[in-house]
């Protein structure tokens, strides 16, 4: 057994303890189970984004060799319940919905589920979809959020007053006295493209009832596992106690697999009703047009700036487009509000945020949820004054930076800042990308009729987060615990859970690392449980889950917590058997523990024994046996203000820099990337390599949302226009440069191991890659508005420059 | 069935034969018939390469290939990669280089890597990023799948250059 070495194994490169079944194809994701007597189910979907379901008629479908049945949703909604999740909001739309996660009477988006069918094999129950004969009765659908908010629209869910979900204005400071100073203001209308975290892995879900002892087991590939056991359990009329769901290896997530929840119910009702494990597949054309979608948003931001680029307010009207129900919506927003100051430190702001119902793909989680929408606003209007101004847009940024002496920092909603470097995070940035020279180049080229371009960003990223008061009258705090547990058998095998599963996060190796080094053992000597078992593993109610980059946060105090505790166990346990006090005894190599200052020592498999077996001896305030059950909550206190919207609403905000260097084509609109650099703090990093792997997936990601991805609806008809991979384009390999980056590691003050969040970074590289565009097309007289840019839009607004 | 066809094939060197309808993919053959559960489905249109396996030593992406196409044909997938144990060294690589996540793209990511070097055993960097170019990867951005590819094939050269030259050669 290789040893990395006991104490200090924190912070070290090791290899992976995922890597050796995966990369031997004995990985167990969910498609891969079979169950004895299983079904296979498939949903027939609505091809219209705004219908009425007026009939159904599965009779040839059920005349089909091998279809066992088909459940309409007319039948779902009598027997499972639906999500009415946001009966908090303080709007009569929102309270009214009811959430079946299938079309009912009407359908509200292209490729919504109306009827389900259940086959003996996939192949069949694909054949019986097209046999499934529909009615339609097809209504104008709303894709354009502005007009769906307008009096006269036609209304998404019937019986509601309006589309418009959410409406509050916050205000923080004296935004109108502010802006009453300013030399400049910039205006900006800009949007915020719908793209969507497109995991390789689609939704793969397995339910089936034990009838005996009316218990619901569900295999699945769930982000958000500890909320779904109540969701399921709700919508079913189960006890959620009665509801096993398990997760093992997940083939990526991205906040998407967050959206799982409502399909988890429907499959769960066909298992309850055929008696028998019913298995259901996602495919891609499904998973594009009905997983969840990212939030897409308009903004109508203005800046107020002095002439030397002192940032003195903003104000901001946003409109959230939601799709056509809220699932994780509108808490991105809720979030972003918070933090609109980020890095700077003015005080003044406004923001108006309307949440509003389209007919399209019901937006939820995503990587950099809610904070990529609010960071690439305040850069944009920053890059936008910065021009105006002619000041160079790290200098503008350089001057409004919040310091790090200046840390604990408390921004204008309350968020207190726990450390960070902000400056040397953008001087790093502009020194690995070589950003003198690039401007000398740029000047070069442009002489040349060359359209290069480089484009810094920084973005903000909080961990941990607090939304329960804003959710939930009554609740001061909540979302942040984490749940872990470690259990040391008999012959000494140490074996440890936490209620965050890795989805690529590499959780079971760091988890190991951290309990390792607090027990003094190698990690190759800690088994992590692979994924969560709501009846086995570490399980933290609902708010279970690998999302909001927790890992970093309650999750290390979960981990870190319940090692301690076991540190403490095994040392009481060592002292009884060395028969000396606990404070004469410490824990040493390989977990043995020793009489401090003597040879005399037990091993830890001698002392594991003691403790389990030989517990007749053991003194009555000894407890027997080896577990530990650790609960953390974060030290955050009950806001000051849930109706203003004050107080801290994060353990930690993570933060990074970017820059991007482009070159554009004029003749084509191609934009071909140069260069990519990021610069990250993730406070502390508890395995580099796997640090350093999040933060290219940062940029994989982020890099495709501003050049290839994009989910495009058309505003007639209502389709998605980009529903393969085909049309929805993924980048390659061969459309990126080598990636560079680097991590800083300033600690964080408040999280228990000095860690935050990373691999989400608030979007930095999308909006870094978009600023390099803008900048490359600035001698043309060209603003870019939007997140995502396309070379036909491209050549399209090069073409209306020339033509003028 | 109806029109079933008998067909039969090797599968890293072992013999599958079974009865199956025309229309079926061969990732299915692969993943239901033969339970050999490494090969993965991304996106049903050849687009992502999760699929990719070998087929009479050339990549396809097993999603859009017929199981009757294969049928007397030659299948190497992820599961023949380790001998008794033993890692392959793209394998190892790829460990190595934090080359994977989730996992799910990685045996095809390999397979088309290893179809890349057996075509070019000494790429550039931009010569890998080309030859993967039909496989998706979303955890990564890719760096450390490129980097893996690169360092296999120079560990290849070096034992290309350690082994002493046959006569044939």
């Amino acid at each position: 057994m290789s040893k990395v070495g006991n104490r200090g194994v924190i912070g070290q490169p090791i290899k992976r303890k995922e890597d050796q079944r995966l990369i031997t194809g004995k990985g167990i994701f969910v498609d891969d189970i079979v169950l004895p007597e299983m079904l296979h189910a498939s949903f027939v979907r609505s091809p219209y984004g705004h219908a009425y379901v007026k009939r159904i008629d599965a009779s040839r479908a059920l005349g089909l060799p091998g279809v066992v049945d088909v459940v309409t949703g007319e039948e779902f909604a009598k027997f499972v319940r639906p999500q009415k999740a946001h009966s908090g909001l303080d709007s009569p739309t929102a309270r009214a919905l009811e959430d079946y996660g299938i079309a009912v009477k009407k359908a509200i988006y292209h490729g919504e589920a109306v009827a389900a069918v259940v086959a003996l094999d996939k192949y069949t129950a694909k054949d019986a979809v097209e046999l499934v004969e529909v009615d339609y009765d097809p209504l104008p659908p709303l894709v354009d959020a502005e007009e769906s908010m307008s009096d006269g629209a036609v209304k998404i869910h019937d019986g509601t007053p309006t589309n418009v979900v959410w409406h509050k204005t916050y205000n923080y400071g004296d935004v109108d006295k502010a802006f009453s100073k300013a030399d400049l203001i910039v205006k900006s209308r800009l949007y915020f493209d719908r793209f969507m975290a497109a995991p390789l892995e689609t939704y793969v879900i397995i339910a089936s009832f034990d009838r005996g002892q009316e218990v619901m087991t569900v295999y699945c590939n769930s982000a958000h596992p500890g909320r779904d056991v109540f969701l399921v359990a709700g919508a079913l009329n189960l006890s959620p106690n009665r509801v096993r769901l398990i997760c093992q290896d997940n083939g990526g997530s991205f906040g998407n697999k967050n959206n799982i929840y409502p399909y988890t119910a429907l499959i769960g009702y066909l298992a309850m009703k055929t008696g028998r494990p019913v298995k259901w597949v996602m495919d891609r054309n499904e998973h594009l047009l009905a997983s969840g979608h990212g939030n897409e948003m308009i903004y109508y931001g203005e800046i107020a700036v002095k002439k030397d680029g002192t940032i003195l307010g903003i104000k901001a009207r946003l409109i959230a487009d939601e799709g056509s129900e809220l699932r994780s919506e509108p808490r991105g927003a809720m979030v972003w509000i918070r933090q609109l100051t980020t890095f700077y430190r003015f005080r003044h702001l406004r923001m108006e945020v309307n949440a509003v119902l389209t007919n399209k793909c019901p937006t939820g989680s995503m990587r950099a949820y809610g904070k990529v929408q609010h960071c690439f606003l305040i850069e944009s209007l920053i890059e936008k004054a910065a021009r105006q101004l002619r000041l160079d847009p790290a200098e503008i940024r350089f001057k409004n930076f919040i310091l790090p002496k200046e840390m604990p920092y408390k921004n204008p909603a309350g968020n207190i800042y726990d450390g960070g470097d902000y400056p040397g995070c953008l001087r790093r940035t502009l020194e690995m990308v070589g950003y003198e020279d690039w401007r000398k180049k740029q000047q070069k080229l442009r002489r040349e009729g060359k359209c290069l371009g480089i484009g810094i960003a920084m973005a903000m990223e909080s961990q941990g987060g607090n939304l329960a008061p804003l959710w939930k009258k009554g609740h001061k705090s909540s979302g942040s615990v984490g749940s872990a547990m470690i259990r040391i058998d008999a012959d000494g095998n140490i074996s440890a859970s936490v209620d965050s599963m890795s989805m690529g996060h590499s959780h079971q190796t760091t988890t190991a690392q951290i309990v390792a080094d607090v027990l003094s053992v190698s990690p190759d000597d800690v088994d992590v449980f692979a994924g969560f078992d709501s009846w086995i593993t570490a399980f933290g109610e609902r708010y279970s889950g690998s999302y909001a980059s927790r890992f970093s946060t309650v999750h290390h105090g979960a981990i870190f917590g319940a090692a301690k505790r076991m540190r403490e166990k095994i040392l009481r346990h060592g002292a009884f058997l060395l028969g000396s006090a606990v404070n004469k005894v410490e824990l040493v190599q390989d977990g043995k523990v020793r009489v401090k200052g003597t040879k005399k020592s037990a091993g830890l498999k001698e002392v594991a024994s003691n403790a389990w077996l030989n517990t007749g001896v053991l003194p009555k305030d000894l407890e027997a046996g080896l577990v530990v059950h650790y609960v953390y909550k974060a030290p955050l206190k009950p806001l000051e203000s849930a109706e203003l919207g004050k107080g801290n609403f994060s353990l930690t905000y993570a933060y990074g820099g970017a820059a991007a260097v482009v070159e554009v084509d004029p003749g084509t609109g191609m934009v071909k990337l140069l260069k990519i650099v990021l610069v990250d703090d993730p406070g502390r990093c508890i395995n580099p390599m796997v640090c350093e792997g999040q933060v290219h997936g940062q940029i994989g990601h982020q890099v495709g949302a501003a050049l290839y991805e994009r989910l495009l609806y058309d505003k007639t008809d209502g389709r998605l226009l980009t529903s393969t991979f085909k049309d929805y384009l993924l980048p390659t390999a061969a459309d990126f440069p080598t990636l560079e980056t680097a991590i800083m590691e300033t600690p964080s003050l408040f999280s228990p191991l000095g860690a935050r969040g990373m691999a989400e970074g608030g979007g930095v590289p999308q909006i870094a890659v978009i600023n390099a565009v803008r900048d490359a097309l600035s001698p043309l007289g060209i603003e870019i508005d939007s997140s995502h840019i396309e070379p036909e839009e491209i050549l399209r607004r090069i073409q209306e420059r020339t033509d003028r | 069935m109806p029109n079933s066809k008998r067909i039969e094939m090797k599968i890293n060197g072992e013999s599958y034969a079974a009865e199956v309808e025309p229309r079926l993919l061969l990732v299915d053959f692969l993943r239901v018939n033969a339970r050999l559960t490494g090969t993965h489905v991304g996106c049903d249109t050849s687009n992502c390469g999760a699929c990719t396996v070998m087929l009479d030593g050339l990549t396809v992406k097993s999603c859009t290939v017929f199981a009757v196409q294969a049928d007397g044909r030659e299948i190497f997938t992820v599961e023949g990669l380790s001998k008794d144990g033993k890692l392959h060294p793209i394998q190892e690589s790829f460990r190595d280089h934090h080359a994977l996540q989730c996992g799910y793209c990685t045996p095809g990511m390999m397979l088309s890597s290893l179809f890349l070097l057996s075509n070019k055993p000494n790429p550039t960097e931009e010569e890998v990023r080309k030859g993967i170019s039909g496989n998706i990867c979303l955890c990564t951005g890719y760096q450390h799948i490129v980097n893996a590819v690169l360092d296999v094939a120079k560990r290849g050269q070096r034992q290309q250059k350690k082994r002493p030259r046959s006569g044939k050669n």
